[in-house]
């Protein structure tokens, strides 16, 4: 056990929406620095989020963030940034309009709050668009956007739900930059993701949720080897898929390619290496990939595998399963 | 880094912010388009019976329009499409969490919401009672004092319509519904004459007309309105800020306590 105080709690809580319980008396702790929260679709991750957040209340049990309760606490969420996961933005607004606003909201004074929002989007690589109304971005810009929410203010506490949904390879190595970047200027960070190889890029440190329980808590290279056991699909979306393809194909870590209308499916047992395979060769632009979505089977496989293995042996450090 | 917050916005500071961007918001969106649209057609009509109708004729109109139309329909139509924009709207949407997880109590942004609301009303409804008096042939001189008492009833009684709907639209996901449902009763109840036409909001709306009405007026008053009898003018007054001022307060109560979760919410 750490002796560093944990800054948010979660003791016993449930929380059902009518039948469906998506949490099942939930227990955890949660210490400063950056910590995964991975689960497949419906395992519980974005309630837990809300919970945290305040947006919801449990059903039963507690959750203290910072030492308070979160529902509708204003003095919490001077604390706290959040980035959702629904794209949803003050549509009719410009960037900087939408991010100054949310500043004054937050104490800033006008000019404060432009040059703050100004400066954000400029970091984001949005300054070129920083007064066209958000209507017109794109999922990547509008996710930019989402994140200067969370992080422009500087908070204590950055909640991350699914933050490289729709980002190009580039931009999801910036943003997970940014992540550390903020833990180590003492913030935490709670990242929420689908895909280990996304998560394990930014901490070791994971909580994996399955079916509303927590599947087990601890470091992410006791679950790795599992990982590497299980096929992995990812999705790259490309201005030319056939030659995308053929390049693909070439690469050691690479076992399976399948080309559809603007997109190639990957499938590899080593998601961190073509992870870090892609982003270089991003970098350099040789591939035209203009997004990466990880459909949530390979983790699903895993949490099978993880199960499995928890009734075999205790590995993983499990703590209950479903 | 730029700049340094002041620390926590306060109630009436936060309250004012957001009153501000909604009011930007408000009259750039489609929704105001929308609310306007009933507000506006007696105009029409106005313009069609001021053509040829002999005097008396445009003055019941006038009345019958103000009365019936602007008071029953249009005044609370509009209210209604206004108040209930949040929060049950933007939950679904998913702009809800901006809001509600900014450092405000809810109740400030509540608040703010109400107060753009009521601005946006300010502007727009005495174009719908001017709409309808202006283009007929008398306006100048005897409908000048009904057109100034018709705005201002509109006025007073508008905060009291906005704080009912946004309870509704605080409390349910339905409060559109439930607002248009509430229309229908209302105006049904105010038709019947005594007591439970004086429960309608209504029916202190049309009062006020009655002290500044002509004799041509009051009759369209008391046959089609079922105006009998009037409340005075005090009274209404009293009415409208004792509606507005408890509806209020229970949306601001019902929006620090409801739970708000949006349609694309995944329930595991």
């Amino acid at each position: 056990m750490s002796a560093v105080e944990p800054v948010m709690r979660v003791e016993r809580v449930t929380r059902a929406y009518g039948e469906v319980v998506a949490l099942n008396d939930v227990s955890l702790e949660i210490r400063p620095g950056i910590v995964g929260l991975l689960g497949p679709n419906g395992a519980g991750k974005s309630t837990l989020l809300k919970l945290l957040t305040g947006e919801l209340r449990p059903g039963l049990g507690t959750v203290q963030v910072l030492g308070l309760e979160p529902f509708a606490n204003a003095a919490l969420y001077a604390r706290i940034g959040i980035c959702p996961e629904q794209d949803a933005l003050f549509e009719d607004l410009s960037a900087v309009e939408f991010l100054a606003f949310l500043l004054r909201l937050r104490g800033f004074d006008v000019a404060a709050a432009r040059a703050r929002a100004l400066e954000w989007l400029e970091r984001v690589g949005l300054t070129d668009a920083a007064h066209r109304t958000l209507r017109g971005f794109s999922k990547g810009m509008r996710q930019r956007v989402k994140l200067c929410t969370a992080f422009a203010h500087e908070p204590e506490i950055v909640f991350l739900d699914e933050p490289l949904t729709g980002l190009d390879p580039l931009w999801r190595a910036r943003v997970q930059r940014m992540v550390r970047e903020r833990a180590a200027a003492g913030g935490t960070v709670l990242f929420s993701s689908h895909v280990l190889p996304e998560v394990e890029q930014v901490t070791r440190e994971v909580i994996l949720l399955h079916r509303g329980r927590v599947a087990a808590q601890g470091d992410a290279r006791e679950i790795r080897a599992l990982v590497d056991r299980i096929p992995h699909r990812i999705e790259l979306a490309a201005r030319e898929p056939r030659r995308l393809a053929v390049l693909l194909a070439g690469w050691e870590c690479v076992e399976g390619v399948r080309i559809r209308e603007g997109a190639v499916d990957v499938t590899t047992s080593r998601p961190d290496l073509l992870y870090a395979t892609l982003t270089e060769a991003c970098a350099a632009d040789e591939l035209g990939v203009l997004g990466v979505a990880s459909p949530d089977d390979g983790l699903q496989a895993l949490f099978d595998a993880l199960v499995h293995v928890h009734h075999e042996r205790v590995g993983a450090r499990p703590r209950a399963t479903a | 880094m730029s700049g340094a917050p002041r620390g926590r916005s306060d109630f009436v500071e936060g309250a004012y912010h957001v009153a501000l961007l909604t009011l930007r918001r408000t009259l750039r969106g489609r929704r105001t388009l929308v609310a306007l649209a009933p507000l506006l057609l007696p105009a029409l009509l106005s313009l069609t019976v001021a053509r040829g109708k002999p005097d008396v004729k445009q003055e019941q109109f006038a009345y019958a329009a103000l009365s019936l139309y602007q008071f029953g329909i249009a005044l609370p139509a509009f209210a209604l499409v206004l108040a209930t924009a949040f929060p049950w709207p933007e939950s679904d949407e998913g702009t809800l969490s901006y809001w509600f997880t900014s450092p405000l109590r809810r109740s400030a942004v509540m608040f703010g919401r109400i107060v753009a609301a009521i601005l946006v009303g300010v502007v727009l409804l005495p174009l719908g009672v001017l709409g309808t008096v202006l283009p007929l042939d008398g306006a100048s001189v005897e409908l000048a004092p009904v057109a100034r008492t018709a705005v201002a009833a509109t006025l007073l009684a508008y905060p009291a319509y906005i704080g009912l709907f946004a309870a509704a639209a605080t409390w349910t996901r339905r409060g559109l519904v439930c607002g248009v449902v509430f229309i229908l009763l209302e105006n049904s109840l105010s038709f019947v004459s005594g007591t439970i036409a004086r429960l309608t909001l209504v029916h202190y709306v049309r009062s006020m007309l009655h002290p500044v009405a002509s004799p041509v007026g009051r009759r369209v008053l008391t046959q089609a309105a079922r105006l009998d009898p009037p409340a005075s003018t005090a009274f209404s007054v009293g009415v409208f800020v004792c509606a507005a001022a408890v509806s209020i307060g229970i949306a601001l109560l019902l929006v620090e306590r409801t739970e708000y979760r949006g349609r694309h919410a995944q329930p595991a």
